[in-house]
């Protein structure tokens, strides 16, 4: 056993110095640098929040000038946006979801690196913008015609644009993890009605990610594509719609504001639940509601078009929406109250942050039924009244429990107490200050003024809103400094935390503090929601025979499982619904592809920006080689192969290729991502369709059609291909992996020949570029397909038994049938429609 | 359980995944579905000035409404099925416990997103249809 | 608050936005003291909730969170259903039509008429009768604007490629003031605009000196060459051969509130200033600092104060 322990500590090391820096891909060592880079940009944009409060605290004032005001301004919105929100969630849900769900680690441990290192290099590279003062002056949102090419030809949109990609690559990533992490990876026995709040607020959030962030990517493709004068999709007078970009900005801005609240939900509960010394009361409301938002969140975004002229019938919808959406939100704050009513309040720093929040979020929560009735709105839009609103939501919705988080669980993490006075001190600080700052802004807002402006005149009614919000916002920062200092000073001289200084009731707290690398060596087995609240609580409410004790074979699995693998790293996967035991996952020790491809990623944005061809050049190497190095076979996973018995025998078998492996669903998440992208692209070619001023020749249609057709054939020898590896036929593997590669590539060609001979010009017409969108985007899933095909026939035809190379042919299989299905619909979109309506 | 299978109905309570999706998830989705074609027939039917564009949209309302009563009801026998003698929202829950909760979690979706549909469709009902912009 | 509707849109507005207030204070106050109550209300030092206690619990928070809350909002949803249809601009016709083009940074304004040659152009500042209902054509030829005179009525935006239409109308006489409300560029904190409700008398009165093309009288003709020599590239003054198109129209110049559209109260000294270096005071601005002669500047000066 000693023997055991030892290998199994080998395979869960750090790896150390300076490469081992760059190397490492555990989600602890990450997620801890995640969370200080976010922490960092929140106090960049709260440096930048102070100048602009600086500048508008007198009238007439002459701080800033006006265009490094704008500038001011546009980076204040996007670093909270884009730079420390969500990114300081997904930290903080990086180190803790494994925590609590009981597992060792995230299910993509180089993805987790990639993301983090591209977030550090991307935001790094949005700030370099003000070194040559070119930072992006269009506002957070970047309205065109504003942000387009002839009202601001500058680079600093460019850099908005394209930094901006850092984020979405990153919040991208985090979404699979959490997806696949929540889903699979929990301890034995926890079935999904027994997943912690935030398990679930974080899985609902990372669905809404996928389908909220791509519409951004497709936007800021499109933008990017327009400013560079390659397309014109939001160019009026070429047959574009600024209208459109909107659309695309809001479908993926207002999920992103619930994005932001959701996991915030989720702390709160946790934060609510442990200081009440009680489970929440009805967990089911509570989840029902956090899912019930994060539908609803997806049909309110036109609330903030509603004075662009739009159809009265059309706003109706929105305003509804975003009047019912309150309803689930009483649901939980009601809950939480009910739990604090039937608790027994502790009354510590997390519980204090949380409801000062929560009495923020409310008032926030009022004003936004207010503004989401459009009559109001048509007045309150674009003011301060607005400014304070969203303040007030993000705030008190998300600032305040992240905080109530880290006070939370920053025990745990550093193994240190933080001090309750300086806490106490820094909360209530924190908010007499946000009061002060945000609530007068209601009042300069229905005072008349604007939003983005650089000043105000003298005589308007505003001095007095103006100043207090100024004073205000230095008490609040000086407050947040106060926590700043509370983590400085407890570093050194907290108290020690044991494991379970607040006595809560998840498996995080039966960990030490701070926790092992491999987080549980030894599985906890879960019996209810409240793994450590077990003994108390079901003693009194139930009857022993509803509350079963593992069964043998979980009992064996988990046996299993103590102090093991040992010479490579392996954590559990279990059952969606039962969380029975179904597999051990393999999971590399340690990479420096993740870095590689990062800094070559940023390469290759920043060359993108300045448009500097060997700049590009080096980026997309460097991305290249790291992709190499990544998909590298591994021999800790050929070790693993090995060791772990054939299919079908007693024990747990290696979750390694089909339906089983984490890949394989991780390719479905990037398949929701693409189909996703389709529909974007779709709906946009409709949109600009109606714009249509120039005459276009429709694109040829034999070629596509015939293109399609063999796609589809293409499916045959595909799904050949997963038959004859089940059947471990090494020829058949050969043969039907070449035949759909070849086929996949003559499709790709006739598409690209499709393309380029279409005469398709969307340099001059607004419509061409919106056919480009969808025909392109079909060039570039049928290159993606390409790729991973590559990849397969490289494995069939020099290991074909190999269980690593029928991985590669499971995860392609799931991207041929999605690009088979998207060619149909790009088929119809582009040469039947047209022809038909 | 051998490798590239899926898993096995002893997941399922007994029933199809698509059914326990549809349980589950139906309503929700008829909502979405809902106010994005009514969106769509909207935004084409005043460009084109169709007539009967309104009656479209409240047909769509219709139907969308009782596709999502219907994945609400479906929800609502799939728990009865499962619960016997369940208690509402035990703390504690046994293994079976996972299906009768979700489904529960189907039904209260089920019946926020009839009611969200019907509160849009009322819109149709009061609102006058076209933007007045021109192009 | 401070401002007081001046016109039917606003006011119809104000009414739903009192009752919302009203109802979010009530609501606020009673959230804020059930949350108080709970927690500090006495309780037993062990507590033993039960199953039922809970599911009694879980029907509490059904009715408080979602009951109660469904039947506050869906008045005010049907409400805001019911402004809505209001105040849309077909509900009742239009008085008189006005055509209003946002640019960077200023606001042209165009009153169109059925009777050719009656049509007129001005920048910046809008007249209109008391108590007539003015319907509003926006678009814009750069970037998006929006229109707002928040005494009269909710905002529009001005988008290139469409044309919005929206409406006000003013209850009593006054002044009141607009500001564009979507950002769109450098100076847009600096593009302000007027809006003048006269009595009907007045409001004529004012169209039809706004209609007459400036006087050709050989007095000026120094200044007036002068004039076309340096801004006529960019400016229109009806009754000269000044046809540009790019700035705001000059034709009555003298008789406008205000320069650079609410910059600068318009006092020779100020326009003065303005037509010396623009840049200095509304920095970014499209108008250059043209380069003339202090005896071009002197006459200049003079002409544009004649353009009543």
């Amino acid at each position: 056993m000693e023997d055991r322990k030892a290998g199994f500590e080998w395979a869960w090391s750090q790896p150390t110095g300076i490469i081992g820096i760059l190397r490492t891909i555990d989600n602890i060592p990450i997620a801890q640098r995640y969370m200080a880079t976010g922490f960092g940009f929140f106090v960049l944009g709260g440096l930048l929040a102070a100048l602009m409060r600086i500048q508008l605290g007198t009238p007439d004032n002459t701080f800033l000038d006006p265009e490094t005001y704008n500038q001011v301004f546009t980076m204040h919105g996007t670093t909270m946006m884009f730079l420390f929100v969500i990114p300081f969630i997904e930290a903080l849900a990086n180190y803790m979801l494994p925590l609590l769900l009981g597992t060792r680690d995230l299910p993509f441990p180089r993805l987790t690196a990639l993301s983090y290192w591209t977030y550090l290099f991307g935001g790094l590279l949005l700030y370099s913008s003000f070194l040559f003062g070119l930072a992006p002056d269009g506002g957070w949102f970047a309205y065109v015609p504003l942000s387009n090419r002839q009202w601001s030809p500058g680079l600093n949109l460019d850099w908005w644009d394209i930094a901006l990609s850092v984020a979405e690559v990153a919040a991208m990533g985090a979404a699979a993890e959490m997806i696949v992490a929540v889903l699979r990876m929990r301890a034995p026995g926890m079935s999904i009605n027994r997943i912690p709040v935030f398990g679930w607020a974080m899985l609902v959030t990372a669905f809404m990610i996928i389908f909220g962030f791509t519409p951004l990517i497709v936007g800021t493709l499109m933008l990017e594509l327009d400013r560079k004068g390659l397309t014109n999709f939001f160019v009026p007078d070429a047959g574009g719609d600024p209208l459109l970009w909107q659309h695309l900005f809001w479908v993926f801005g207002h999920p992103e504001v619930y994005i932001m609240f959701l996991p915030a939900v989720g702390i709160v509960t946790q934060v609510v639940q442990t200081f009440s010394r009680r489970p929440v009361v009805s967990y089911t409301l509570v989840v029902l509601a956090i899912v019930a938002t994060a539908f609803l969140s997806f049909g309110l975004w036109v609330h903030h078009m509603y004075a662009t002229g739009l159809s009265p019938l059309a706003m109706g919808y929105f305003a509804a929406a975003s009047t019912v959406i309150a309803i689930p939100t009483g649901v939980q704050v009601v809950g939480w109250m009910a739990t604090l009513w039937s608790g027994r309040p502790l009354w510590r720093t997390p519980l204090l942050f949380a409801l000062a929040g929560l009495v923020i979020f409310v008032l926030g929560g009022i004003t936004g039924v207010m503004v989401a009735s459009p009559p109001f709105d048509f007045q309150a839009h674009d003011t301060y009244f607005v400014v304070a609103h969203l303040h007030y939501v993000l705030i008190g919705g998300t600032v305040f429990p992240l905080f109530a988080g880290l006070y939370y669980w920053l025990p745990k993490i550093t193994g240190r107490m933080m001090g309750e006075r300086l806490g106490w001190a820094s909360a209530l600080t924190m908010f007499v200050g946000f009061n002060l700052a945000f609530f007068p802004m209601h009042l300069a807002g229905l005072a008349g003024m604007p939003r983005r402006v650089y000043t105000y005149p003298a005589g308007a009614g505003l001095e007095t809103y103006n100043l207090l919000s100024t004073i205000g916002a230095f008490i609040f920062a000086t407050g947040i400094l106060l926590s700043v200092v509370n983590l400085i000073v407890s570093l050194r001289r907290g108290a020690r935390a044991g494991n379970n200084p607040w006595e809560a009731d998840t498996l995080e707290w039966s960990v030490t503090s701070p926790p092992p690398n491999a987080q549980y060596a030894k599985l906890p087995v879960v019996r209810d929601r409240h793994p450590l609240w077990d003994t108390q609580w079901r003693q009194e409410r139930m009857r022993p025979e509803e509350t079963p004790a593992p069964d043998q074979e979980m009992k064996e699995d988990v046996a299993q499982m103590d102090h093991w693998p040992t010479r490579w790293r392996g954590a559990l996967v279990v059952t969606v619904n039962e969380g029975r035991p179904l597999a051990v996952v393999h999971m590399p020790r340690r990479a420096l592809s993740p870095f590689i491809a990062s800094v070559g990623l940023v390469t290759l944005f920043a060359g993108l920006i300045v448009d500097y061809l060997p700049v590009i050049w080096t980026g997309a190497a460097l991305v290249g080689a790291a992709m190499i190095g990544w998909f590298w076979p591994l021999s800790s996973e050929r070790a693993a192969m090995e060791e772990v018995g054939r299919p079908g025998a007693d024990a747990l078998p290696l979750a390694q290729y089909g339906p089983i492996a984490n890949g394989y669903w991780g390719t479905w998440v990037f398949v929701l991502v693409l189909a996703t992208a389709l529909v974007t692209f779709v709906s946009s070619y409709f949109y600009l369709g109606g714009n249509i001023r120039v005459g276009v020749e429709t694109m040829p249609a034999t070629r596509a059609g015939l293109a399609t057709v063999l796609l589809f054939v293409g499916l045959a020898p595909m799904f050949a291909a997963l038959r004859a590896i089940r059947r471990e036929r090494a020829g058949a593997i050969r043969v039907t992996v070449l035949a759909a590669f070849a086929l996949a590539a003559i499709h790709l060609w006739l598409l690209l020949h499709a393309l380029f001979g279409s005469g398709l010009a969307p340099a001059t017409s607004g419509r061409d570029s919106a056919i480009l969108g969808v025909a392109g985007f079909q060039a570039v899933v049928a290159g993606v397909l390409l790729v991973m095909l590559a990849v397969s026939v490289l494995w069939v035809l020099l290991r074909p038994l190999d269980g690593r190379g029928w991985a590669t042919v499971w995860n392609a299989s799931v991207v041929y049938g999605f690009a088979a299905a998207s060619a149909v619909v790009a088929f119809a979109v582009l040469h039947v429609v047209p022809r038909v309506g | 359980m051998s490798q590239g299978q899926t898993e096995q109905a002893a997941g399922t309570a007994g029933t199809s995944a698509a059914r326990t999706l549809f349980a589950v998830l139906g309503g929700a989705i008829a909502w979405a579905l809902h106010f994005l074609v009514s969106y769509a027939v909207v935004a084409i039917g005043c460009v084109a000035a169709w007539s009967a564009t309104r009656l479209a949209v409240a047909a769509g309302t219709a139907a969308l409404a009782a596709l999502a009563l219907w994945s609400t009801v479906v929800a609502w026998r799939e728990w009865r099925r499962s619960s016997d003698d369940q208690r509402w929202d035990a703390a504690l829950s046994e293994p079976r416990g996972w299906y009768s909760w979700l489904t529960t979690v189907g039904v209260l979706l089920g019946m926020t997103s009839v009611f969200t549909i019907v509160l849009e469709g009322f819109g149709t009902l009061m609102l006058p249809l076209c933007g007045w912009n021109v192009r | 608050m401070n401002r007081i509707p001046a016109g039917p849109g606003a006011e119809r507005i104000a009414d739903l936005f009192q009752a919302m207030t009203i109802l979010g204070t009530i609501v606020f106050v009673i959230f804020c003291g059930a949350l108080v109550w709970a927690l500090i209300h006495r309780r037993d030092a062990v507590l033993r909730p039960t199953p039922e206690d809970d599911r009694r619990r879980t029907r509490m928070i059904l009715l408080f969170g979602a009951v109660l809350p469904a039947l506050i909002l869906l008045p005010l949803l049907f409400w805001t259903y019911g402004t809505l249809a209001a105040i849309d601009p077909r509900a009742r016709p239009a008085d008189l039509v006005v055509e209003v083009v946002g640019k960077q940074w200023w606001w042209e304004i165009r009153y169109r008429d059925t009777v050719p040659g009656r049509t007129f152009t001005t920048a910046n500042e809008l007249h209109l009768p008391v108590g007539k209902r003015v319907e509003l054509r926006l678009t814009s030829t750069d970037v998006i604007h929006s229109f707002w005179v928040p005494d009269l009525q909710g905002k529009t935006d001005l988008i290139p490629g469409r044309e919005n239409v929206a409406w006000i109308e003013a209850s009593r006489p006054g002044e009141y003031g607009g500001q564009c409300a979507e950002y769109c560029g450098v100076q847009h904190t600096t593009m302000g605009l007027l809006v003048v409700a006269q009595s009907l008398e007045d409001y004529e009165r004012w169209a039809a000196s706004q209609r007459a093309p400036a006087p050709t009288d050989t007095v000026n003709a120094e200044g007036r060459e002068a004039f076309l020599r340096a801004c006529g590239y960019c400016h229109t003054v009806r009754g000269t051969t000044a046809g540009g198109r790019m700035g705001p129209d000059l034709t009555h110049l003298a008789s406008r509130r205000t320069l650079g559209a609410g910059l600068l109260l318009n006092t020779p000294g100020n326009l003065g200033g303005w037509i010396a270096n623009p840049q200095a005071l509304k920095p970014g601005t499209r108008m250059p600092r043209v380069p003339m002669s202090r005896d071009e500047f002197r006459l200049i000066h003079l002409y544009l104060q004649t353009l009543r």
